[in-house]
């Protein structure tokens, strides 16, 4: 069952210029519940361009998108967010921690948007601290933690609020090899043992390697 | 949890934080302690003015008010204090003669106001007793034959010294010159130049012998209340009891030029006579004399021209620019701290502009996994009102303990004390501002926080994540 419906979808960068940008241009689109899914391709390509259209932090010049059968261009801003908060996850190439919060913490802190309980929020940020190998740094803040450490946090932190998929962009661009393999395996783990939906987009051919399904954009088309 | 990031967040930059706080701090310090410095220097005069020169409520003749000539005495005196002294807000009651006098030696005159007063009643309510300028000055004590008190600045002028003899020239209650001379006991130094050059002291029993004048009258009672400043209720009950009305001459007079039209100035005219009237009789009178409509629209403007008998003044009559300062110490202080505030706003602005600027991603971020932007905005409201609020309390810290320390100390002016003495303020300041006015402060500095971030935080809801999570 599809979770994401893309359908002619596009997005033009100075439009109505003399020099137009078509980021993403007419893709269509599914994703299916459970999916470890890559979309590669060159930089400047559109991956990131998709990415964000998917997760609701940019807007189509054309075309629809339905997650969960809600067309979220039709949502309001203040919807969108409730939107994104509730049934997304995002993991940024640059972690994206908040620096004055411990591990435990930058976890909580959605679930804190989410009014759940301290108690819940405790419990389940420790969870999934557990789940991503950091249960024994849960009281550090990000300063103290390395790049592939902070980015299971992150990992951790897009997993709190119960989201129905997770965007990833990038998420292996600044980690070295052995952080790469960790976070990856981690995040298979998840995906075959929890089922949750990861959508990455990367150029990285150790993610590739891991996918199940790999979509390749050229110029903003959808290419195989 | 948006607090507790709110308040993680200001100590990100600790020197640049610390920079805002030590300036709102240093702020708040200054203007504190210059408004409790201009209110101690003001209640230094209050003090003085009331427990010197006007105390807190004082009787007059009516009359007397608008002419202070002898003849306007207050009749049966001495009832009037026993009835004022059954009133539990009282601390003490005095009676006076007063009269315009030319004091002479035998190498200057001076005029000046002559008070007579009985010295064991007056020293309950003034304090004059203490203002004597040496060890060879007494308050009428040494003398038994017409002792004086005269100001130090008299003195220098009519160039006399403590037991040299002066000269009273006046004119007595059946108009007849009278001449008599008194022997100097005391000279004194108020920290009122003015209050000390026109005004001089002798027994009451000694001005009303030599003016004629007959026993149980005076012309003016001075009260003195357990709480100085609070007259208003006491006044009010006064003057309710003790003012008469009357249609005379001279109430006429002020009916004609309080556009009171010409027929109900016409009717007053037939029914003009010396009777005084208590407030009901008055009224009823008037009733009777007008129709329901004219007494509807003149009733008051007429019992204030008719006023007579005895005219009750607070020391907010008798001192109007005392009281003028009183009622605007608060508003200096608004105006004082607003504009340190404000100018330090802009700092605010400033800093939490560019703590936005900086944490462009991380906002960005807090968006896309769904802060919305009431909250982002609130999160950098909150930031902006805690360094506020750091600083005001520190600042309100330092100035509260300066203030106590100075209110204990005192701040000695008397290197300005000549032109202090001219305004008739203490050359010992010791600054003083009341305990609610630091919540007032605490709250403009809240208020200033809430202002300055505003422009801030409009520019954080603003940001795009898409664009901010790249930066």
């Amino acid at each position: 069952m599809s979770i994401i419906t893309l359908s002619n979808l596009n997005k033009i960068y100075n439009e109505g210029t003399d020099i137009p940008v078509h980021a993403v241009n007419n893709v269509d689109l599914s994703f299916e519940a459970g999916e470890f899914s890559v979309i590669k391709g060159a930089s400047g390509c559109g991956k990131t361009t998709l990415l964000n259209l998917l997760g609701g932090l940019d807007t189509p010049s054309s075309g629809n998108i339905i997650i969960d059968g809600v067309e979220i261009g039709k949502l309001s801003a203040s919807n969108l967010t409730n939107f994104r908060m509730n049934n997304i996850g995002f993991v940024f190439q640059a972690y994206n921690l908040i620096p004055v919060l411990t591990a435990r913490e930058n976890v909580e802190f959605i679930m804190h948007l989410q009014h759940k309980s301290k108690k819940e929020r405790k419990e389940r940020a420790l969870a999934l601290l557990e789940s991503v190998g950091l249960r024994d740094r849960a009281d550090v803040r990000p300063g103290k933690l390395s790049g592939g450490q902070q980015q299971r946090v992150a990992v951790a932190r897009a997993l709190a609020s119960k989201p129905k998929f997770i965007l990833a962009d990038e998420p292996t661009a600044n980690l070295d090899t052995k952080a790469t393999e960790n976070l990856l395996d981690i995040m298979e783990n998840l995906n075959k043992v929890e089922g949750i939906t990861f959508i990455f987009a990367s150029h990285d051919d150790r993610v590739i390697k891991k996918a199940h399904r790999l979509i390749e954009l050229e110029d903003g088309k959808v290419i195989g | 949890m948006i607090l507790e990031i709110a308040w993680k967040n200001i100590w990100r930059s600790k020197l640049r934080s610390l920079v805002v706080i030590v300036a709102i701090a240093i702020g708040l310090l200054g203007g504190v302690t210059a408004v409790a410095f201009m209110n101690g220097l003001l209640i230094g005069r209050i003090d003085d003015a009331l427990e010197i020169e006007v105390s807190s409520i004082q009787l007059h003749n009516a009359d007397f008010m608008e002419n202070s000539e002898l003849k306007y005495l207050i009749d049966n005196v001495d009832d009037y204090i026993v009835d004022i002294e059954k009133d539990s807000s009282v601390k003490a009651v005095s009676k006076r003669l007063v009269i315009e006098t030319m004091l002479s030696s035998n190498r200057a005159a001076a005029g000046l106001s002559l008070i007579g007063v009985d010295p064991e009643k007056e020293t309950q309510v003034s304090r004059l007793y203490e203002k004597m300028l040496d060890s060879n000055s007494t308050y009428f004590v040494g003398v038994k034959n017409r002792p004086i008190i005269i100001g130090e600045k008299v003195a220098k002028k009519l160039k006399v010294h403590v037991r040299s003899k002066l000269a009273i020239n006046a004119v007595d209650v059946n108009g007849v010159s009278v001449r008599s001379v008194f022997r100097i006991v005391g000279i004194f130094r108020t920290q009122n130049g003015g209050f000390d050059e026109m005004n001089a002291f002798v027994r009451f029993k000694d001005l009303q012998k030599i003016l004629g004048i007959e026993d149980g009258k005076a012309h003016e009672v001075a009260i003195i209340l357990h709480k100085m400043l609070e007259t208003e209720t006491l006044k009010n009950t006064l003057q309710e009891k003790y003012t008469r009305y009357r249609v005379n001459d001279k109430s006429l007079l002020r009916v004609l030029n309080d556009s009171i039209p010409e027929r109900v100035y016409s009717k007053l005219l037939s029914i003009k006579s010396d009777k005084e009237y208590s407030k009901i009789e008055f009224e009823s009178m008037l009733k009777n004399s007008f129709s329901e409509k004219t007494n509807e629209l003149y009733t008051k403007q007429v019992l204030t021209a008719c006023e007579t008998g005895i005219k009750v003044s607070e020391w907010k009559q008798l001192s109007p620019e005392l009281a003028m300062q009183t009622s605007w110490i608060d508003f200096v202080l608004y105006i004082f701290v607003g504009i340190i505030l404000a100018a330090l706003g802009f700092g605010i602005v400033n800093t939490m502009l560019m703590v936005v600027l900086e944490r462009i991603r991380e906002i960005g971020m807090l968006i896309a996994i769904g802060m919305n932007r009431r909250r982002v905005f609130s999160m950098i409201v909150l930031e902006s009102v805690m360094l506020s609020l750091v600083g005001g309390i520190v600042g309100l810290f330092l100035a509260w303990s300066l203030v106590s320390f100075l209110s204990i100390n005192g701040i000695d002016m008397s290197m300005f004390s000549d032109g202090l003495r001219a305004l008739g303020y203490p050359s010992m300041v010791y600054p003083y501002i009341e305990a609610d006015n630091y919540i007032k402060v605490t709250l403009m500095v809240v208020i200033t926080g809430i202002l300055a971030a505003i422009y801030p935080a409009l520019h954080a809801v603003r940001i795009n994540p898409s664009i901010a999570i790249r930066e």
